[in-house]
C-alpha cells in the first residue's frame, strides 16, 4: 500500500510537473528533442549499431518529450536508419536501444537504469546532478537557457565517442 | 717700205686693217687661213706680223711660239691681236712683242706697229 | 611652333597617353584580382566558420557563437563585423553587438559577395547534413585595398612624371634625326637665297622623303647653277662676238673722221663715233661682269701713285666732257698704294662719268682725296638729281638702274657692280652719301703695302 502511494506520488510528480509548466514545458521538450536528435550527429556508435532501426528509448510514460521525438522520428533518419521511439516498460529493454532518455517522469532509480545501460547505449537525463552520477549527458537550465552537461568518464565507459564540436558546448562534468 | 703680214679669221677686220695700213704706206699681205702663214712668211718675207689669237681651229699663241722657235723667224716681231683683253698676259710665254686689244684705237695700232718696226729698220 | 617642338610634343604626348592607358588597365586588373582573391579567402573563412558554428546553432549556444565571432575579429581585424542568422533571418549571434548598417543589406544579398562603400559583404550558408540551418555574414573593411591603391597611385604618378621627363629627353634626341636634316636643308636654302650662291651641297644618306626632298633640292640647285653658268658663258661669248664687228665699225668710222672735214658729213661721223664708243663701253662692262661671275677677273697688282692717277683720270674724263667742270679739292698727296692701276682707273672713270651723267646741265663735279693712318679715301661729289635713300642698298646690284628719273639714263646698270667688286678685291669699301643736292660716292683703299688681296 505504501509503495503504491509513493509510486502514485512520483507518478503525480512526474506528470504534474509538465502540466504545471504546460507551455514552457512544451517548448523545452521540443528543444530537448531537437538537441537529442542533434547529439546523434556528433556521436559515433561504432560497432554498437547493428540494428536496422535506430531506437530511442524513453523512460517515463507520459513525458512530454515523447511527442516531439515521435515527430522527429517520422521525418528524419539517423545514420540512414529509420528512428524508432520506444517507451521502455522494463529496464532490460534498454539493451535494445541506442539512446535511453531518462525523463523526470521515470519511476526507476538511476543506479538501476545505469546498471542496465550497457555499452553502446547513450544515456541522457534531465535532472540536476544526474551527469555527475553517471549519465552521459544531462540537460540543465542555466539562466533560462537550455544547456547540457557531459560526463566524459561515463561516455568512455559507454564505449561511445563524442565529437569535440559537441563537447565544446557541453558543461563538462566529472564523476563515476 | 715695210711689209706687214696680217692674220685674222674675220675677213671684215682683215679688210679694215689692210685698208688702214695701206693708207699709211705699208705694204700689206692679209690672210684669213692660218695654214698659209708659213707659206706667206717664206714668200712675202714680212717685217712684222699682226696675229689674231682666236683663229678658228688654231691658237695664235701657239703659232707665235712656233714661229719664234724657228731660227730663221726668231727675230720676226709679232704683235698679238684679240677681243679678249686677258690675252695680253701671254706675251712673255709665247715671246710676242706686244698686244693690241679689239676694238683698237687707230693711233694705238699705228703707234705700236711703227714702234716695233723701227729697231729692225 | 617649330617642327622640332612639334615632334617632341607629339612623341611625349603619345608616350604619356600610352602609359596612362596601360597604367589604368593594370591598376584596374590588379584591383579586380585583389578583390577576387579577397572574396575567395573570405568565403573560405566564412565556410569554415559556418561549419564550426553548426553545433552552436543546433544547440543554441549563442555565447559560444559570439565568442567565436569575437575571436575571428581578433585574428583578422579587417573583418570588422560578423553575424550568424538562422533560417528565418533572425540574428543568432553577432559581433560586435551593435552591428553594422550593412547587415541589413546582407540579408537581401543574392550573390555571396558584394562590394559596397569600401567594404566587402560576405554571405555564406551554414549547411548541416545537406540542410541549410542558417547563414553567416561577414563585413570586411578594405583598408588594405585602400592602402594598396594609395601607394599604387603614388607610384604611378611618380613613374608617370619620370616617364614624361624621360620621354622628353628621348624625344629630343630622336627628333633631332628628322629635324636636323630638315633644318639643315632650310638653312642651306636660306643661305642660297640670301647670298645668291647656289653651290652649297648637302650631304645626306637618308632614304626617306626628307632624303628625296634634299635630292630634288640639290637637282634644282644644279639646274640653277647650270643656268647661271650658261648665262655667264653666253654673256662672255656674246660680248666677245660683239667686239669683232664693233672693231670694224669703229675702225672705219675713225678713218672717216680723219678723211671728212666738211659739215654736215663730219658731224654725222662724229655722232656715229660717239655712239660706237658707248657701244664699246657697254660691251666691256658686260664682259667684265661675266668674268666676275665666273671668277676669271684677276688683278694685276703693283705699287703706284694714286694722286697722279686721280689727276690723270680727271683730265681724260674732262677732255670728253664739255658740259661739266671737274675740280680736285684738297692737297696734292703723293701716296703710293698697292693695287691694280687699270682697275682703279676704271672705278674712277665710272664714278666720274656717273657724276656727269646724273647731273645734267652745266655742273661742277668735285673730287677729294683724303688719307689717314689706315686708309686712303676718295670722294666724288655731284650736284645732280641725287639718289633716294631707299635705293642706297640696291644701286650696287647687277643691272640696277635708278628708277625715279624722268631722263633716260643709258647703260646696263653694271658700272657700280663692277666698281664694288674691284674695290672689295682691294680690301676696300665703297658707299654713298646723299647730299642736299646730288650725291657723294666714296671709296676707301687700305694704305699698308702688300696687303693680302683676293
Amino acid at each position: 500500500m505504501l509503495t503504491k502511494k509513493i509510486l502514485s506520488l512520483v507518478f503525480l510528480f512526474c506528470t504534474a510537473a509538465p502540466i504545471l509548466h504546460a507551455q514552457d514545458g512544451e517548448k523545452e521538450s521540443n528543444l530537448k528533442a531537437a538537441f537529442i536528435y542533434s547529439f546523434t550527429k556528433y556521436i559515433d556508435w561504432g560497432n554498437y549499431n547493428n540494428n536496422d532501426a535506430f531506437v530511442i528509448g524513453v523512460l517515463g510514460d507520459n513525458t512530454p518529450i515523447i511527442s516531439p521525438l515521435r515527430e522527429i522520428a517520422e521525418r528524419n533518419t539517423i545514420n540512414y536508419k529509420r528512428i524508432e521511439i520506444k517507451i521502455i516498460q522494463g529496464l532490460p529493454e534498454e539493451k535494445d536501444c541506442n539512446i535511453v532518455f531518462i525523463s523526470k517522469e521515470c519511476r526507476f532509480p538511476l543506479s538501476d537504469v545505469l546498471a542496465y545501460a550497457g555499452r553502446g547505449v547513450l544515456t541522457i537525463s534531465e535532472e540536476n546532478g544526474y551527469a555527475s552520477m553517471g549519465t552521459d549527458f544531462n540537460f540543465v537550465i542555466i539562466n533560462d537557457k537550455l544547456k547540457f552537461e557531459a560526463n566524459l568518464n561515463a561516455l568512455a565507459s559507454s564505449g561511445l565517442k563524442a565529437g569535440s564540436q559537441l563537447l565544446k558546448l557541453a558543461i563538462i562534468v566529472s564523476g563515476s | 717700205m715695210n711689209k706687214i703680214l696680217v692674220v685674222d679669221d674675220d675677213t671684215d677686220i682683215l679688210g679694215l686693217v689692210e685698208m688702214l695700213l695701206n693708207s699709211h704706206h705699208y705694204k700689206v699681205r692679209a690672210i684669213s687661213r692660218w695654214q698659209e702663214i708659213d707659206n706667206s712668211i717664206d714668200n712675202f718675207k714680212p717685217d712684222l706680223v699682226l696675229l689674231d689669237v682666236s683663229l678658228g681651229g688654231a691658237d695664235g699663241r701657239e703659232i707665235c711660239k712656233k714661229i719664234k722657235s724657228e731660227k730663221e723667224t726668231a727675230s720676226l716681231p709679232i704683235i698679238l691681236f684679240s677681243a679678249n683683253p686677258e690675252m695680253g698676259k701671254f706675251l712673255k710665254e709665247c715671246h710676242a712683242q706686244s698686244f693690241i686689244p679689239k676694238p683698237f684705237e687707230l693711233k694705238n695700232l699705228l703707234g705700236t706697229i711703227s714702234h716695233y718696226l723701227n729697231p729692225i729698220n | 611652333m617649330s617642327i622640332r617642338k612639334k615632334l617632341v610634343l607629339m612623341q611625349v604626348f603619345t608616350t604619356v597617353l600610352v602609359l596612362i592607358i596601360m597604367m589604368i588597365v593594370f591598376i584596374a586588373s590588379d584591383i579586380k584580382e585583389y578583390k577576387l582573391r579577397k572574396v575567395d579567402s573570405m568565403l573560405g573563412i566564412a565556410q569554415v566558420l559556418g561549419t564550426n558554428s553548426i553545433s552552436m546553432l543546433q544547440f543554441q549556444d549563442q555565447a559560444a557563437a559570439i565568442e567565436m565571432l569575437a575571436q575571428l575579429h581578433n585574428v583578422s581585424p579587417e573583418i570588422i563585423a560578423a553575424e550568424i542568422t538562422n533560417n528565418h533571418g533572425q540574428v543568432f549571434a553577432r559581433y560586435p553587438a551593435a552591428g553594422e548598417p550593412e547587415f541589413s543589406l546582407a540579408a537581401g544579398m543574392k550573390e555571396n559577395s558584394l562590394f559596397r562603400n569600401s567594404r566587402l559583404l560576405i554571405k555564406y550558408p551554414i549547411i548541416s547534413s545537406k540542410e541549410k540551418i542558417g547563414d553567416i555574414h561577414l563585413i570586411v573593411q578594405l583598408t588594405e585595398l585602400q592602402k594598396l591603391m594609395k601607394s599604387t597611385y603614388k607610384v604611378a604618378l611618380f613613374l608617370l612624371l619620370l616617364s614624361v621627363g624621360f620621354a622628353f629627353l628621348v624625344a629630343f634626341f630622336i627628333q633631332s634625326y628628322v629635324s636636323r636634316r630638315l633644318l639643315n636643308l632650310v638653312r642651306t636654302m636660306k643661305k642660297a637665297v640670301s647670298t645668291g650662291e647656289y653651290t652649297v651641297t648637302i650631304a645626306d644618306e637618308g632614304k626617306d622623303e626628307i632624303g628625296t626632298l634634299i635630292q630634288v633640292y640639290s637637282k634644282l640647285m644644279e639646274q640653277i647653277k647650270e643656268n647661271e653658268k650658261k648665262k655667264d658663258e653666253f654673256i662672255g661669248i656674246a660680248s666677245h662676238e660683239l667686239k669683232t664687228p664693233l672693231t670694224t665699225v669703229k675702225g672705219y668710222i675713225e678713218m672717216l673722221k680723219l678723211m671728212e672735214t666738211e659739215h654736215p658729213k663730219i658731224d654725222f661721223v662724229e655722232s656715229a663715233f660717239k655712239s660706237v664708243l658707248k657701244l664699246e663701253d657697254l660691251i666691256k662692262d658686260l664682259l667684265d661682269v661675266s668674268k666676275i661671275e665666273s671668277g676669271q677677273l684677276q688683278l694685276a697688282m703693283e705699287n703706284f701713285d694714286i694722286s697722279r692717277l686721280v689727276d690723270a683720270t680727271i683730265s681724260s674724263v674732262q677732255m670728253i666732257s664739255a658740259t661739266h667742270n671737274i675740280v680736285r679739292k684738297g692737297q696734292m698727296e703723293n701716296e703710293i698704294i698697292y693695287g691694280d692701276i687699270k682697275k682703279i682707273e676704271q672705278v674712277l672713270t665710272n664714278l666720274l662719268s656717273n657724276a656727269i651723267k646724273y647731273s645734267p646741265g652745266e655742273q661742277k663735279v668735285i673730287v677729294e682725296v683724303e688719307k689717314d693712318e689706315k686708309e686712303l679715301t676718295i670722294k666724288v661729289r655731284d650736284f645732280g638729281i641725287g639718289i633716294p635713300v631707299e635705293e642706297h642698298s640696291f644701286i650696287f646690284e647687277r643691272f640696277y638702274r635708278t628708277k625715279g628719273s624722268s631722263v633716260h639714263i643709258s647703260g646696263f646698270g653694271l658700272g657700280l657692280y663692277i666698281c664694288r667688286d674691284i674695290i672689295r678685291r682691294h680690301n676696300g669699301k665703297i658707299w654713298i652719301k646723299s647730299m642736299e643736292k646730288g650725291t657723294t660716292f666714296i671709296f676707301s683703299l687700305p694704305i699698308s703695302k702688300k696687303t693680302q688681296i683676293v
